[in-house]
């Protein structure tokens, strides 16, 4: 039995792919492959695979990780073998040994493009540039228990916005990875609540890079 | 991806079934193809993509060079509303094109409660729903499937139908409609016309007498006086695909389906499928297995299923099982039998598929009493039912689920009684040699309202009114007192409307139209079904659904379906009809040929079992 870890990124109309879809994708992708992946025990065995942070629906990852046994030693080939069998936009960068903890990934970074049909509003980068360097920024989020609020400053490791031609502005965030861990659609719901002149008409969100303790490359 | 898709698909429930994108779906460049297909289910993603004629038929056009074959479903509610919120028009799965770009579009409909599905979709996608509404420039509009046995309801709205199976003449048609391009509308469909199976309904004018029932149908233009349906003739050697579209989210039946043969040789006489599909053609076991493991190689499923009308009639079905069995089991692959027949049921077969899971017992005898089931040529006994579940019961198994029907031609209150009987019959069984007790045992007992179908002997028969249906709902109900059994009826007002619909004829084309512009759509699901939508669209266009539900037909009445056959002759309906009265049983097609008619259809000779 060996642990290996593959790198995949998520993109297009994959991005609609639920967290359960794609082990499913993934267990019959292996499948296709001719992969000998060590199953679970019973009546219905499944393929041991983990993914250890679920994207939420709709955003995009270039740097997926997935863990999974494999039942007799695997090589690079594995890579293009995968590739030839995923559905659209899911594409296998890398095979490793899983050597690392996927609970070493401490923070994540996140390209966040804001798009705003009729143009960006002027001085909006300043002011959500301004709104995140307050220390202070509470939202209200959905518990098990109802709603709570949430102060989400303490979950940004660094956020730089800066604008893309002129209907776009770009954020470059670097958020927890654990406890909490922060969904950085919450940054929009943020803009939302306190700068609603400039809440922006769509939101696209890329995951571009899973970071340890020291901001280092997972 | 479209741009304002990407604004919507947040908001709604399970978008990966609007985005396309899964594994072997089949992408061409449309700039260079010569005839682009829309090929639409009207239905949802997850029942549409269960659907094994519509692999089929995926798989064949997009064989033919020059040819792209895209996929349409029915959107769900919540996304209809943001589609037609933000002016999206219903688009193919794989370019993300709209419909109105295509050149041919074409539906499969399997069941009538999706007539207002194909409506809405033709709406959805900006196209005007009548036939002479629609100009020279949009694409042709066809159907299939069952529902094309009587397609008279929809044919104010769809060009063209095709009668019977499309694996050949779909593509005929394809080709017909590429020679013919640039030539107008009216030449293409008398010339489409020409090819067996096909049927144009504006090339029929149809008259009515003064009661309602149709005078006359009378062809035009050189169309035949009798549209007969087409077969596959060397089943054998028939396409089957094997590289099937695997969907990036859950449906229906997510597993790789086999199709051991078409038609039936039972002749159950309530049963539209058993008639139009004759007669039965098999593949044999080393094909199959062949087919099978190919598929499963190519797809990752993890189960394969048997897929026909009664699979225990398949002759090679031990040696088939053993077969997928031996590449199955060291694979963690599972084979799914769907229940078998208790008179043929291969305990051996059974027992080392169920090694893998322990599901429950299924039985559809139809009817409570050996009388009624011998009216229904339901071949099924009360002792067959009776082992079978004694089987179960000692291997440990204590559920059961018993489907029937209530309304059938003869039915009396006696024969609604024997349901109850033969429930409680199986619980003392279960008291008496159950293995497993801790549990307790399970009955679930469904019963539905029968629904007269055409081109069955059952097609001159009035359906039981719904107060008539619920007064025998109650009686069955009165008389089931166990715990053990739990009893589900279906409503009766779907069947009714299912049962105007399959025999209908061209007026409801308006009744169909209003309910769709009333917001009628998806109304086999019953979260979207308003039967008052439909009592309403009925009054206005003063028709009454009782005429076309209630009414008993007499032999000589024109039947809006008169000029269409599936091979098998309304002499031989009536004969059948005739026997079912005088409670006789016909035997099956193995036993004995009762000449049906439908060996004429094979070019060759007769049937070959
Ligand atoms: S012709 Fe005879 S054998 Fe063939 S389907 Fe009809 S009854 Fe059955």
């Amino acid at each position: 039995m060996i642990k290996y870890r593959i790198v995949f990124e998520k993109k297009g109309r994959a991005k609609y792919i639920s967290h359960l879809d794609l082990m499913r994708t993934f267990q019959r992708a292996f499948q296709r492959a001719g992969v000998k992946v060590r199953h679970t025990e019973g009546f219905n065995p499944r393929a041991r695979i983990s993914i250890a942070h679920p994207l939420p629906l709709g955003m995009e990852s270039r740097c997926e990780i997935l863990d999974f046994e494999a039942l007799e030693p695997l090589d690079e080939s594995l890579v293009s073998r995968l590739n030839a069998v995923m559905p659209e936009g899911i594409v296998i960068r890398e095979l490793r040994e899983n050597t690392r903890k996927a609970s070493e990934i401490a923070w994540k970074r996140y390209n966040l493009r804001l798009i705003y049909d009729t143009g960006v509003p002027q001085g909006a980068a300043e002011a959500i540039a301004r709104l995140f360097s307050s220390g202070n920024v509470v939202i209200r989020k959905k518990t098990k228990r109802g709603e709570a609020d949430f102060n989400i400053s303490p979950c940004i490791n660094s956020l730089n916005v800066a604008q893309d031609g002129n209907d776009e502005l770009l954020l470059d965030l670097v958020a927890s990875a654990q406890s909490p861990s922060l969904n950085p659609m919450l940054i929009v719901d943020a803009i939302g609540k306190y700068l609603p002149e400039i809440s922006p008409d769509f939101t696209r969100c890329v995951r571009v890079e899973m970071l340890d303790e020291e901001l280092k490359p997972f | 991806m479209q741009h304002k898709l990407e604004r919507i698909l947040p908001k709604v429930q399970k978008p990966a079934r609007y985005t396309g994108g899964e594994y072997n779906q089949v992408l061409k460049d449309s700039s260079k193809v010569d005839l682009r297909f829309a090929l639409c289910f009207p239905d949802t993603y997850e029942i549409g993509m269960s659907n094994l004629g519509l692999k089929i038929l995926y798989g064949v056009l997009n064989n033919m060079s020059g040819v792209w074959c895209e996929r349409v479903f029915a959107p769900w509610g919540d996304m209809e509303e943001e589609m037609r919120k933000n002016s999206i028009p219903l688009y193919a799965l794989e370019s993300g094109d709209e419909l109105r770009e295509f050149d041919i579009i074409g539906f499969s409909i399997g069941y009538e409660m999706a007539y207002t599905n194909v409506l809405n979709m033709l709406d959805l996608s900006n196209i005007p729903l009548r036939s002479a509404e629609r100009g020279e420039d949009f694409p042709l509009i066809i159907a299939g499937g069952t529902c094309a046995f009587n397609p008279e309801p929809l044919a104010d709205f769809i060009d063209v139908f095709l009668l019977g199976e499309g694996e050949d003449l779909l593509p005929e048609l394809v080709s017909l409609v590429h020679d013919m391009k640039g030539s107008d509308r009216l030449s293409l469909l008398k010339a489409a016309a020409k090819l067996e199976g096909v049927y144009i309904p504006t090339l029929y004018d149809v008259e009515y007498n003064d009661d309602g029932t149709v005078k006359s149908i009378v062809p035009h233009d050189g169309a035949p006086a009798v549209v007969t349906k087409r077969i596959v003739q060397d089943f054998e050697n028939s396409y089957f695909p094997t590289e099937t579209i695997v969907p990036s989210t859950e449906i229906v039946h997510d597993r790789t389906v086999l199709e051991l043969f078409r038609g039936c040789i039972r002749g159950c006489r309530f049963c539209q499928a058993g008639y139009v599909y004759r007669p039965v053609r098999s593949r044999s076991a080393e094909k199959l297995r062949e087919l099978g493991v190919s598929a499963l190689k190519n797809s990752g499923y993890q189960e394969i299923g048997l897929s026909s009308l009664s699979t225990s009639d398949y002759r090679g079905l031990r040696e088939l099982c053993d077969g997928l069995l031996d590449w199955c089991e060291p694979r963690n692959v599972s084979l799914s039998l769907p229940s078998l027949r208790a008179d043929n049921f291969s305990m051996e077969i059974m027992e080392r598929v169920q090694k893998v899971r322990k599901s429950g017992l299924t039985f559809a005898p139809e009817a409570g009493s050996q009388r009624l089931r011998n009216v229904i040529n339901k071949n099924v006994t009360e002792e067959d039912i009776l082992n079978t579940c004694r089987t179960a019961f000692e291997g440990g198994r204590n559920s059961v689920k018993l489907y029937f029907m209530l309304g059938l031609p003869t039915e009396t209150d006696e024969d609604v009684l024997a349901i109850a009987e033969l429930a409680y019959k199986i619980v003392r069984l279960w008291k008496d040699c159950a293995k497993n007790r801790a549990g307790g045992l399970r009955i679930t007992l469904s019963t539905a309202c029968f629904v007269p179908k055409p081109m069955t002997p059952f097609q001159w028969e009035a359906q039981v009114t719904a107060e008539e249906y619920m007064r025998r709902v109650k009686l069955l109900c009165d008389s089931m007192r166990s715990r053990a059994i739990s009893y589900n009826w279906h409503d009766a007002e779907t069947s009714i409307i299912e049962a105007v619909l399959s025999r209908g004829d061209r007026r409801l084309g308006r009744v169909l139209e209003e309910v769709q512009k009333t917001g009628g759509r998806m109304e086999s699901w019953s979260e979207y079904f308003s039967f008052e939508r439909w009592a309403s669209a009925f009054e206005k266009y003063g028709l009454n659904p009782a005429f076309y539900a209630n009414r008993e037909r007499s032999r000589d009445e024109v039947l809006p379906w008169c000029h269409l056959t599936a091979g098998v002759t309304e002499d031989f309906l009536w004969s059948e009809r005739e026997a079912a009265y005088r409670g006789e049983i016909t035997p099956d097609c193995r036993v004995q040929c009762t000449g049906c008619g439908a060996n004429l259809l094979y070019k060759g000779g007769g049937c070959d079992d």
